[in-house]
């Protein structure tokens, strides 16, 4: 246990850490931060404006049908409509082109893209168009987001979205079902179809949290390879190995090194992950954690029913599996190292490569867009993505096991 | 004599070898996955795009899109304002009327000088810097240090060092570049297009769908490949002494490379810090790590980062001069070194 205890002394020096403190530091600067300020902005100025959340702060996870009557989205629309026939009836540039009321400027404008029109007579109709739609929606009038959104035209058409995503998401559905060649999306589409779309948490926090924790996981995997690369090549370096192996504890001291690699990143995995995602979860999100996941939304679908907190723990477990592979790896490399150079040009190419695994697994996860799910697997099989990361993991934990096996006998001289 | 053994502890290390054929083998996984469309008819009609092309225009779009005010947004109109005699220039050669590749002309420029070009250079940077850090801290790992500068040569082996290491790290690059390209023009065949304007009206700027690709000097595609491969040796000078720099400072080869990749990550991720025009943010873009991530837009005005018209050449020169002074500095400082 004390050899345990100096193993783990020699892993945690404070360098390394106060590096990896620093270059954390720059990373929550640099992206995690902004991700953050893009997550708050889409509370109130997503394509649903304001209202999904509100709808949630009232009826909660699902929205059941008379809930739905109860938010009255036609009543809602027609009371804009017309505070929109009123600014239309007081503006000459309305006026001026027989426009009365909202129900004719919607017909104006659908017709002057398909009418056949001279290049010139197009680009007047399009400057008209866009003076008009500039007094619904408040035009160069406005100075922040919020002023946009709170133009009548602006709201109609974040309840449209609404709309067409509570009451009208039957043809987006069923497109999915006639013409997807994905298996395990179209079979998420029938669910959603049967069960209704009817979650009601935010349509954008899978894509932003996914995102986010996939530069959490790429930090983590390179802070990792930082952490582990100097033990076990700094001992060979210095042929500390070779004293190792003479004294008492002989060769198992590899295979402690080993154990103290796993538990070392564990617990700097589990460190770092706690502290990049308690931010994320606080700013709002946490309020989702027991909100279904499963629905049709702005991105695409959202293939499984969980919860945002399983979601959440899921890919703080698809880091953790990537971080374990890549640890093993390390440790692996760092063996057949003559020195920390020799281990730093095997180790850059394979902490790369988990990095790029990191990103396009743990990005958009578990949703119809995610590249592994859809361009790797053709979405014929469930999770892909999560797999991939637990295969990194087992790989590397088998791999190094044979090489501790192998310790045992293996020549040293 | 002293120079060729040191080059061939660079060249004939397994490690070296073996991350030169993994680069290899990476970048033919790359050009063979491209999606390569032999049915397209590449021939459509063409439109002398640039005549009338109002560059102040573009530079209102940039100020509009990321709400920039004040001296950063003048820095974006004064480079709008120098390309617009490019652009006239350009519209009177009729540099838009080259056909390329037609309709398929964004992807395949982009599969070259976008994806391919990115993974070649990062992987000769990275060489070169691994070149550099090894050559420079060989002695040191090994306990030579005190016996070579006990020696006739003593301490300016450090100068042989840096000419191995970069002498290996340009031989090794061209092997890099030179066999990953001839796979990428098996795969798809650009003989046809040498002699056409890069800036054809079917070209985009990279990630700018829409903005036309507008270099400031007129190039043919064999032009602009000869002279993108000539700014990727100049970066893999400048990572070469990077890493020569840090190994002479810090000599400890993991520390070396801790402070280059601490240098590198500082510097591509201090960038964002800055707002969009300013002139902080223009520096920090002409640093090796930038250049490399704007590697699709050399020779071009490139996007509202940057406020100079040929950023890539002018970082270039800012970065080698910057490298070669601390490198020279460094050579100095450990001339008086307390070894022990």
């Amino acid at each position: 246990m004390r050899i345990f205890a100096y193993e783990l002394k020699k892993l945690w020096n404070w360098r390394i850490l106060a590096l990896i403190v620093a270059m954390g530091a720059l990373t929550w600067f640099a992206f995690l931060s902004e991700s953050l300020r893009s997550y708050d902005s889409l509370t109130n100025h997503g394509i649903y404006g304001s209202y999904q959340k509100e709808m949630f702060e009232l009826y909660g996870d699902t929205l059941e049908p008379e809930e739905l009557a109860d938010y009255d989205i036609p009543g809602k629309k027609a009371a804009l409509i017309s505070e929109m026939d009123e600014i239309i009836s007081n503006e000459t540039v309305f006026t001026e082109n027989n426009i009365y009321n909202y129900a004719q400027y919607d017909e104006f404008v659908e017709n002057s893209y398909s009418s056949d029109l001279s290049e010139e007579e197009q680009k007047k109709i399009s400057d008209i168009i866009f003076t008009m739609q500039s007094k619904l929606d408040y035009g160069n009038r406005v100075q922040n987001l919020d002023e946009g959104y709170s133009s009548p035209l602006v709201r109609l058409q974040t309840l449209e979205a609404l709309e067409h995503t509570y009451i009208d998401y039957e043809a987006s559905l069923r497109r999915f079902i006639d013409n997807d060649f994905r298996p395990v999306v179209v079979r998420t589409a029938e669910k959603l179809l049967e069960m209704r779309n009817a979650n009601l948490i935010r349509y954008d926090i899978q894509m932003t949290f996914s995102l986010y924790a996939a530069v959490v996981g790429v930090f983590t995997v390179i802070a990792v390879i930082i952490l582990i690369a100097p033990l076990l090549t700094t001992d060979r370096m210095w042929k500390l190995n070779l004293m190792q192996y003479s004294s008492t504890i002989g060769r198992r001291i590899f295979r402690l090194q080993f154990i103290a690699t796993i538990v070392s990143t564990l617990v700097l995995s589990i460190i770092l992950i706690t502290a990049a995602y308690i931010p994320f979860l606080a700013s709002g999100a946490g309020d989702y954690w027991g909100a279904h996941m499963m629905s049709l939304a702005g991105w695409g679908i959202q293939l499984y029913n969980i919860t945002f907190g399983q979601y959440v723990l899921i890919l703080a477990g698809m880091t953790l599996a990537l971080s374990v592979g890549t640890a093993c790896f390390a440790f692996i490399l760092a063996r057949f190292s003559a020195n920390i150079m020799m281990m730093l040009i095997k180790a850059v190419p394979v902490g790369i490569a988990v990095a790029g695994i990191s990103v396009i697994s743990i990005n958009m996860a578990l949703m119809d867009n995610n590249m592994i799910f859809s361009t790797i697997f053709q979405g014929r099989i469930d999770a892909p993505e999560v797999m991939v990361c637990g295969f990194v993991a087992v790989v590397g934990l088998i791999v190094a096991v044979i090489i501790s096996i192998r310790e045992k006998r293996v020549d040293v001289a | 004599m002293l120079f060729r053994s040191e080059l061939k502890k660079l060249v004939l290390l397994p490690a070296i070898i073996g991350f030169v054929a993994l680069c290899i083998v990476l970048n033919t996984v790359i050009a063979i996955t491209g999606y390569n469309d032999y049915s397209s008819n590449y021939k459509a009609e063409t439109v002398n795009i640039f005549e009338g092309l109002k560059t102040s225009e573009i530079a209102e779009t940039y100020i509009r899109k990321y709400d920039i005010t004040g001296e950063n947004a003048e820095n974006i109109r004064n480079k709008y304002e120098k390309l617009q005699p490019v652009i006239d220039e350009k519209a009177a050669n009729g540099d838009a009327l080259s056909n390329y590749f037609g309709e398929q002309t964004y992807y395949r420029h982009g599969m070259l000088f976008k994806i391919m070009f990115m993974a070649i250079i990062a992987e000769s940077c990275l060489l070169a810097l691994f070149t550099a850090l090894i050559s420079v801290t060989y002695e040191n790992l090994r306990g030579t240090e005190h016996i070579i500068s006990t020696t006739k040569v003593g301490r300016r082996v450090l100068r042989t060092k840096l000419f191995a290491s970069l002498t290996a790290a340009i031989a090794l690059t061209a092997l890099i570049l030179g066999v990953s390209l001839c796979v990428f023009f098996l795969r798809f065949n650009f003989s046809g297009v040498w002699n056409d304007n890069v800036s054809s009206m079917f070209n985009y700027a990279v990630n700018e769908y829409g903005k036309p690709f507008m270099t400031w000097q007129s190039f043919t595609v064999e032009g602009y490949l000869w002279a993108t491969i000539g700014i990727t040796f100049g970066l893999v000078v400048c990572f070469c002494l990077l890493g020569y720099a840090a190994g002479v400072f810090v000599r400890n080869g993991y520390g070396a490379f801790i402070a280059t990749a601490l240098v590198v990550g500082i510097t591509f991720l201090a960038k964002v810090l800055f707002p969009i025009g300013s002139v902080s943010r223009a520096i920090l873009g002409l640093t090796p790590i930038w250049l490399w991530k704007n590697s699709g837009e050399w020779f071009t005005d490139g996007g509202a980062d940057i406020i100079w018209a040929n950023f890539e050449s002018l970082g270039l020169f800012v970065s080698f001069t910057v490298l070669s002074f601390i490198a020279f500095i460094a050579t100095k400082i450990y001339k008086r070194r307390e070894l022990l």
